[in-house]
């Protein structure tokens, strides 16, 4: 299904995604060198929505990681289930006594024990988290891992041995290696800087803003009841929106949702009171609405 | 087409970008996934590949143009004289020639015409720019200053297509001019930036490693019997005694008197950065008055508080700066508002206008610090002419460093942090060389291995 690039593009827009020439070619590529995609961008611009779309359009598992301050491996990679392997030493307990009656001295009983002790550090008792999921999945997955910026750089390390060689090492268990290689779609605002080490890595994909005729299409597919008329003028508006300096320029998303709200209202045209009803869509802040005010009166 | 992504790559590299050897292989082995026949997408997979920040991208798509343009003429050093920039550039105006030695390290070129606005071109690497009609595409040259170091003469390795055309009015040249004085530019505080981060960084370990010494107190036994309830109270998880909590903590005192503008705003800046990392931070400006200016910084871009500031919004800049008010007025307004022992970080050229001292509440002000460190833009030779108070003040710091610029800066940063300056407060006794106040506190003492404080 990702054999070329206008195959890529075909299959991202049949989901949904209105991808341009850079966004089609970084998933081609990743599918075919097996590399992670790193994307920054300002939010909203479809950046999670880009592997919501791979994996749906592939029909394969998205596996979600959100990272946050203080997200550890623990959290990302694997977990040992402690209350589960205290409850079954627990209940094994005649069963031990019986391995262990007629030890003839304590070293002996101590060797018998680690005999045993493989069983109790073995995938049983292992939870797994997103990025082992991802990797022991039946299928081929497509793993999300939103927000990078937000975690540690701590965190960045961890990911660098799984994200290279898609495999994890656990230290009671050895090396665990993918099943399939997943999809790996990594997301960041560029609050922090991404270390070098990762940026390696990755594919490197900016998505900015589209350009107008690329921005229409999206409005248009996500909310097909726009006409093409107002579609333009409200991808028009947008954009000059975004050059007069808002606390938060109005993104793509926004975009979409005001199209949703117009369609509600069963606007035609984009007037001076439209604009001045539905700026709460796209201005999120108050100062915004009022420069948002200001620039709907060049309407007329 | 490895060696056409490998000449590639050398360009790149000799641009300032930096490209590792298995990128460059992921370079190959993209162009040869998607061909060469369609031109955009090779662009995206070379992009994809090659450019790791959204700060390159503007370079790379220009060095794109220049090495994948159409019907390239002869390339090569031999195929222009080998200072063409220079001579280009006579004529009208000589990028070289301004400024003194400092401020032509590492200069850049600014294009300006309609279309590429803002691409910055490094004056080593200088790539063709298409003329247009009117006589040329228009350049603006703009120095890095501050950065230091690179006192190499700009030239010109790489070839150049056609001619370059100068073309500067006095507006642009005023601005040129002011460039140092007035906004930092985006680089500057990238710059500072990056050393925030490493600083942050460090830090952070710093408050990890506190949080480990925390955990080596005597164990809870009360706590750990609690925690290991669910266990059948065999302790499985120990619970171990908390010793102290400190977090790092910092207040800076600084000088915008005309006299130290120029440091005062690399402080700025710092503080700015800084604040918006993990720190405590509380910031202070002061000429005759003093003001805490935390939540300006701390709410308003770096540009705008520079401005508010200097246009004496924060404080007056009528009166000369006298240091002995304006630590009187901090002593009365603000030290007893301090939390748990910050290091105190004081700018100024102590250049005190032969108001009276007031050394006295420098040491109290120290009293309540783990550090206190001045910093000065002044060379120790000149410390004792005039007005300047500095041999007055600087026994009663914890350590007193000259300051011009950021690198500067950085290294005293990560120095005071290094020595568990910020927050720590262990080194502090042998850091300090002549401290007529260390006898007034009772020293600590140790027990067991252990530092107590008393």
């Amino acid at each position: 299904m990702l054999n070329d690039v206008d195959e890529v593009k075909r299959t991202l827009e049949l989901a949904g995604y209105i991808a341009d020439e850079g966004i089609s070619t970084a998933v081609y590529l990743a599918a075919s060198m097996g590399k992670p995609i790193l994307i920054e961008g300002p939010p909203g611009v479809g950046k999670t929505a880009l592997a919501k779309a791979l994996a749906g359009a592939l029909d394969h598992p998205l596996i979600r990681l959100q990272c946050y301050e203080g997200i550890d491996e623990g959290k990302a990679l694997y977990d040992w289930e402690y209350g589960k392997q205290l409850l079954y030493t627990q209940l094994l307990r005649t069963q031990l006594d019986g391995q262990l009656r007629g030890a003839a001295s304590l070293s002996e009983a101590v060797g018998r024990l680690a005999g045993e002790e493989s069983l109790f550090f073995s995938e049983h008792f292992l939870v797994q988290r997103p990025v082992l999921r991802a990797f022991r999945a039946e299928k081929r997955a497509v793993l999300l891992i939103d927000e990078i910026d937000r975690s540690d750089d701590e965190f960045e390390a961890l990911l660098l041995e799984a994200l290279s060689d898609f495999q994890i090492s656990i230290p009671e268990l050895g090396v665990v290696e993918a099943r399939h290689r997943p999809l790996v779609v990594l997301t960041s605002n560029a609050t922090r800087l991404i270390s070098d080490a990762l940026r390696r890595r990755c594919l490197y994909l900016h998505i900015g803003y589209p350009e107008q005729e690329r921005e229409v299409a999206i409005v248009r597919h996500r909310v097909p009841e726009t006409c093409e008329l107002l579609a333009e003028q409200l991808v028009a508006f947008l954009r000059k929106a975004r050059t007069i300096g808002l606390r938060k320029p109005p993104s793509v998303s926004e975009g979409i949702d005001w199209a949703r709200v117009l369609s509600l209202l069963r606007a035609k045209e984009l007037t001076r009171k439209v604009v001045l009803h539905t700026a709460g869509a796209i201005a999120k802040h108050q100062a915004d609405v009022l420069r948002i005010h200001e620039l709907a009166a060049e309407l007329g | 087409m490895e060696r056409l992504v490998v000449g590639f790559v050398r360009l790149l590299r000799r641009a300032g970008l930096r490209v590792s050897p298995g990128e460059t292989l992921d370079a190959v082995q993209a162009l040869a996934a998607t061909g060469l026949a369609d031109r955009a997408r090779a662009r995206a997979a070379l992009r994809l590949t090659l450019v790791k920040s959204e700060a390159e991208l503007g370079r790379f798509d220009a060095l794109f143009d220049g090495y994948f343009g159409e019907a390239t003429p002869a390339r090569g050093p031999g195929a222009l004289p080998a200072d063409a920039a220079a001579v280009a550039a006579e004529g009208r105006w000589r990028p070289a020639a301004q400024g003194d030695e400092g401020e032509r390290s590492g200069a850049k070129l600014l294009v300006e015409t309609g279309e590429e606005d803002g691409l910055e071109l490094d004056l080593d690497t200088l790539t063709p720019v298409e003329g247009d009609s009117e006589g040329g595409a228009r350049m603006a040259v703009q120095s890095r200053r501050f950065r230091g170091g690179r006192a190499d003469k700009p030239r010109p390795i790489h070839h150049t297509r056609g001619p370059i055309y100068l073309r500067t009015d006095d507006d642009f040249l005023s601005r040129w001019r002011n460039e140092g004085v007035k906004p930092f530019p985006p680089e500057e505080e990238a710059a500072m930036e990056e050393v925030v981060a490493r600083m942050v960084k460090r830090l952070r370990k710093d408050a990890r490693d506190l949080r480990s010494d925390e955990k080596r107190g005597r164990l809870a036994v009360v706590k750990t019997l609690q925690r290991n309830y669910r266990h059948g109270l065999v302790p499985f998880v120990r619970v171990l005694r908390r010793q102290r909590k400190e977090r790092p903590r910092l207040v800076v005192l600084c000088d915008v008197s005309y006299s130290v503008s120029h440091a005062s705003r690399f402080l700025l800046l710092l503080v700015h950065t800084l604040q918006q990392g993990l720190l405590d931070v509380r910031s202070f400006v002061f000429n005759r008055q003093i003001a805490e200016v935390t939540d300006l910084l701390r709410s308003l871009p770096i540009n705008a508080t520079l401005e508010r500031i200097e246009g004496g919004g924060a404080v007056s800049l009528e009166d000369d700066s006298d240091f002995g008010s304006a630590f009187l007025a901090f002593q009365a307004s603000h030290l007893p508002s301090l939390r748990g022992r910050p290091a105190v970080v004081i700018l100024g050229d102590a250049r005190n206008n032969y108001n009276p001292a007031h050394e006295e509440v420098l040491a109290a002000i120290r009293e309540r610090a783990s550090t206190v460190l001045w910093l000065t833009p002044e060379d120790r030779g000149s410390w004792e002419l005039g007005d300047c108070l500095m041999n007055t003040y600087g026994p009663l710091c914890d350590r007193v460093e000259v300051v011009r610029n950021v690198e500067e800066l950085s290294r005293v940063v990560e120095e005071l942090v290094r020595g568990g300056g910020v927050g720590g407060g262990a080194e502090r006794e042998r850091e300090r060389p002549r401290a007529p106040a260390a006898a007034a506190r009772r020293p600590g003492w140790t027990h067991g291995g252990q530092r107590v404080e008393t």
